[in-house]
């Protein structure tokens, strides 16, 4: 996975110490509510889409994409592309904070 | 099937290949830090590969593709879920636990709690799940190696007994993550040459794989429909908690946290191994459809976990087959290492230092004592496996998901998350979590009717975990905002510098 460099982080040159401690915490309290709500997110799709398989059997073996593909393949691939983007996003903010942390510790 | 000389020469590379690994491990070892944790030198990549490795069991591969075969779209049940837990470890596990602890998941639980209640509780989860996973995966090594190599049983199984001791004696947590590393390679190109080969015979799209498939089918329709892998909508959401919260709380997998040098490498590694495990359930929905498409339909031979090989065979020949029979040798080999060094840790580390010598035990003594361990665990899952030979132990590869959902993972999130966790709550929650995990699963279709032979099963349900977390998360909460001892008001007190520690890394106590 590509790593975040500083400058793709938003760093901005020079802060007081006061000024990054903010911007550190400010980037810890928004990690830690997206990794709360990315984490329920997982939760309720994927035992959802477990339940769809029980319970919507006839709805998910439809055909929806070219000749064969149901909507059940269709629901699954979206499913697995929703971690990796979950994950995609979560790893950028995490970069952030990273940044963050050496310009705190830069500037102390 | 006969014996195979390409898989008898891959198997017999791999195993020459993990041998020199070890040798050279075991040269690089000097202490408790590198047996547990690589001594922390692990970069992400590595890491991301060997997490991918030791969670990419023989099921994986052999199971999905088998349930793609025969049942058709239910297969893609196994293919999300096996994927499923990765982003929860990584957004809410990895990187605190990591910044935690040194060794082991029980470093972090006794953090701020009482060692000694925590270690054993730890390390009885740990020894559950493991064992029971070992012996599921020593059961199907030896029907493996049996239909693959023409080895007998008995003989197969003593033959990855062996190995696997000699892996963890010698080499510890350095040889084991390398095996891994090595071993999701092998798993992975294989994967890929069999998806591309599957394509350039079919056509370079999922419609026509599906399609040939359905064409296969003597019911499309039914081959098409899910619903008969779960029956009911209690059992699929249970087995959808288990998937997305269990891996967080096995063990083996929660130890590689631990083998690279801080919480941002941990957090790394996670991102790697979810990408990693993503792309190759990608690649089994293409072989489960296309094992459909290619092979007869009805009885395999050695049955329908045989299906990826017969897959194999039908698209690159014997030299496939053999390529793909010595992968699947190679990942039993490699899964049962790990979990034996997890069992070997709960052992050594937790119970005979830290509750036994009260933490005073010498590196050295440790050293001796998780060796002895090593072939104690491996002689038993080896006996063990000879016993269950003729058993059904299909209850065995759920059990751990389980009780790693319920006990370890419902524990670990409350002792790095809610201030108000107490050691009495712990403790309390655990037990309920493995205790409730094992009993329901023991008295539910799988075990008391299919094993035990009884006529209808006490627990109606296939899964328990709804109500084995739930009710491992309401007895940890009563019991501690109940708790109101001086230990407890301590503990609860103790929370705000753990969870900064947890947050910002060591050194931020």
């Amino acid at each position: 996975m590509p790593e975040v460099s500083q400058i793709d982080a938003g760093l901005s040159p020079a802060f007081t110490g006061a000024e990054s401690s903010e911007r550190l915490e400010r980037a810890l309290r928004a990690q830690r509510a997206l990794a709360w709500v990315l984490s329920i997110s997982t939760l309720v799709i994927t035992v959802t889409f477990f339940v769809m398989m029980t319970q919507a059997a006839s709805l998910l073996s439809r055909v929806v994409l070219g000749h064969s593909i149901t909507l059940a393949t269709v629901l699954a691939a979206a499913v697995i592309l929703f971690y990796l983007g979950a994950i995609t996003v979560f790893a950028r903010q995490s970069d952030r904070v990273d940044a963050e942390f050496l310009q705190a510790r830069g500037t102390h | 099937m006969p014996n195979n000389p390409i898989a008898v020469t891959v198997f017999a590379a791999f195993v020459l290949l993990t041998l020199a690994i070890t040798y050279f491990a075991n040269r690089r070892s000097r202490g408790t830090q590198d047996f547990y944790a690589a001594g922390g030198r692990i970069t992400p990549r590595q890491n991301g590969l060997a997490l991918a490795g030791d969670y990419l069991s023989v099921a994986s591969l052999l199971g999905t593709v088998a349930v793609f075969f025969t049942l058709g779209s239910d297969g893609l049940l196994y293919a999300v879920g096996a994927v499923a837990g990765w982003p929860i470890a990584m957004f809410l596990v990895g990187e605190r636990l990591r910044n935690l602890g040194r060794f082991s998941f029980s470093d972090v639980l006794s953090y701020r709690l009482a060692e000694k209640p925590i270690r054993v509780l730890a390390a009885v989860c740990t020894l559950c799940l493991s064992g029971s996973y070992l012996i599921a995966q020593m059961v199907g090594a030896g029907t493996l190696v049996q239909l693959l190599f023409n080895i007998p049983y008995a003989q197969a199984v003593v033959m990855v007994g062996a190995l696997m001791t000699a892996y963890v004696t010698f080499g510890g947590m350095v040889a084991t993550t390398w095996i891994q590393i090595v071993k999701a390679s092998f798993l992975l190109i294989t994967a890929a040459v069999m998806v591309m080969l599957v394509f350039q015979r079919m056509g370079l799209s999922l419609d026509s794989v599906i399609g040939g498939a359905l064409a296969a089918r003597s019911d499309p329709q039914q081959f098409l429909q899910p619903g008969r892998l779960v029956p009911d909508a209690v059992s699929a959401a249970s087995l959808g908690l288990a998937f997305v919260l269990g891996p967080a709380g096995l063990p083996h997998v929660l130890m590689r946290f631990f083998t690279v040098k801080d919480g941002q490498s941990a957090r790394r590694s996670l991102s790697y191994a979810t990408t990693i495990i993503a792309i190759f359930q990608l690649a089994v929905i293409v072989l489960g459809y296309a094992a459909a498409a290619l092979l007869p339909e009805g009885p395999l031979a050695g049955g329908a976990n045989m299906a990826v090989m017969h897959l194999a065979r039908a698209l690159g020949g014997d030299v496939l087959l053999g390529v793909a029979a010595a992968v699947a040798f190679a990942t039993i080999l490699a899964v049962v290492s790990g979990l034996t060094l997890a069992g070997v840790a709960a052992i050594s580390h937790d119970l005979y230092k830290h509750v036994l010598k009260d933490g005073q035990a010498n590196e050295a003594s440790e050293l001796r004592v998780s060796r002895v361990a090593t072939v104690v665990l491996g002689a038993s899952a080896v006996y063990l496996s000879l016993l269950f030979q003729h058993q059904n132990v299909g209850f065995l590869a759920t059990l751990p998901l389980v009780i790693a959902a319920s006990a370890n993972f419902s524990m670990l999130i409350l002792a790095m998350y809610w201030r108000g966790l107490t050691t009495r709550g712990a403790v309390a929650g655990g037990a309920t979590g493995l205790i409730s995990s094992v009993a329901l699963i023991v008295l539910s279709k799988k075990v008391w009717v299919d094993v035990l032979g009884n006529a209808h099963s006490i627990f109606p349900w296939e899964y328990p975990t709804i109500f084995s977390l739930s009710a491992a998360l309401l007895v940890a909460f009563v019991v501690s905002i109940s708790d109101r001892s001086t230990r407890g008001e301590q503990e609860r007190a103790a929370f705000t510098a753990q969870f900064e520690v947890s947050e910002r890394g060591p050194g931020h106590a």
